[in-house]
């Protein structure tokens, strides 16, 4: 009722100062291109210090494989002188437990050739505690 | 020998996939390349029937190299007598037989 003058919560007068309404996203930080162009650069910097480092570790293979061959004698030598010791410690025992047995040739060869053929795990380590031979076929799996 | 031989007309070489001895990576043998190389060298070309009769030895050394059937019954006998041995008493493994570690180089 605009007759009666009632109290109410009116603006002062003049108004209220002026503020700032609108969005504000200033436009800050490098560019698209140059952001590519910094994510590429980045990429291809990790690529060639790659390539560098795969060069290198392949020379250091390199080096450890002409060590292994540099020293293949002496392992083939030990090993074929295992090989023999254990051939020898078997056909002993042999002819000791097969003395009574008729008609058993000790270290008879079950070929029919002259060769020397290579013996087989099994046949080194038949005396032998169960676990070696179980230890010379699988011990490689425990290299972690 | 063989009628119409396609596979040399063709180009066809089965046998670098059926044989042992045929080329394998970075040149490494196979166990039984030697038999199996004997035996082939015996039974080629001389058909079936010759070849079960001629290279019955050179096939017996093969199948053996690659079955190990005669080497596993004998190792089985001699283990077997071994342990018929230890119950009976007559016998003691030797100290490189029972398991010690041998610190020899």
């Amino acid at each position: 009722m605009a007759g009666a003058k009632v109290k109410q919560d009116m603006p002062p007068p003049g108004g209220y100062a002026a503020f700032d309404y609108k969005r504000n996203v200033p436009k800050r930080g490098l560019s698209g291109y140059s952001l590519f162009g910094i994510g590429i650069g980045v990429l291809v910097f990790g690529y060639w210090r790659l390539f560098k480092w795969n060069r290198e570790r392949r020379r250091l293979q390199i080096e450890e494989f002409e060590a292994r061959i540099a020293l293949m004698p002496l392992m083939q030598a030990e090993h074929d002188r295992s090989t023999l010791r254990l051939l020898r410690q078997n056909l002993e025992e042999e002819a000791i437990l097969m003395k009574d047995i008729p008609g058993w040739k000790v270290g008879e060869c079950v070929f029919h050739t002259d060769r020397w053929v290579p013996p087989i795990s099994s046949e080194l380590y038949n005396l032998r505690p169960r676990e070696e031979l179980v230890h010379k076929n699988f011990g490689l799996a425990s290299y972690v | 020998m063989p009628i119409l031989d396609l596979q040399s007309k063709l180009g066809i070489n089965l046998d670098k996939w059926l044989l042992q001895s045929s080329e394998q990576p970075h040149k490494r043998a196979a166990r039984c390349h030697a038999f199996e190389k004997e035996w082939i060298e015996c039974a080629h070309g001389i058909g079936l029937i010759r070849a079960q009769k001629e290279c019955k030895i050179e096939y017996e050394d093969f199948y053996e190299c690659m079955h190990r059937h005669k080497t596993l019954a004998r190792l089985k006998a001699i283990r077997e007598q071994r342990d018929k041995m230890m119950k009976d008493g007559t016998y003691t493994p030797p100290p490189c037989h029972s398991g010690e570690a041998d610190n020899r180089p």
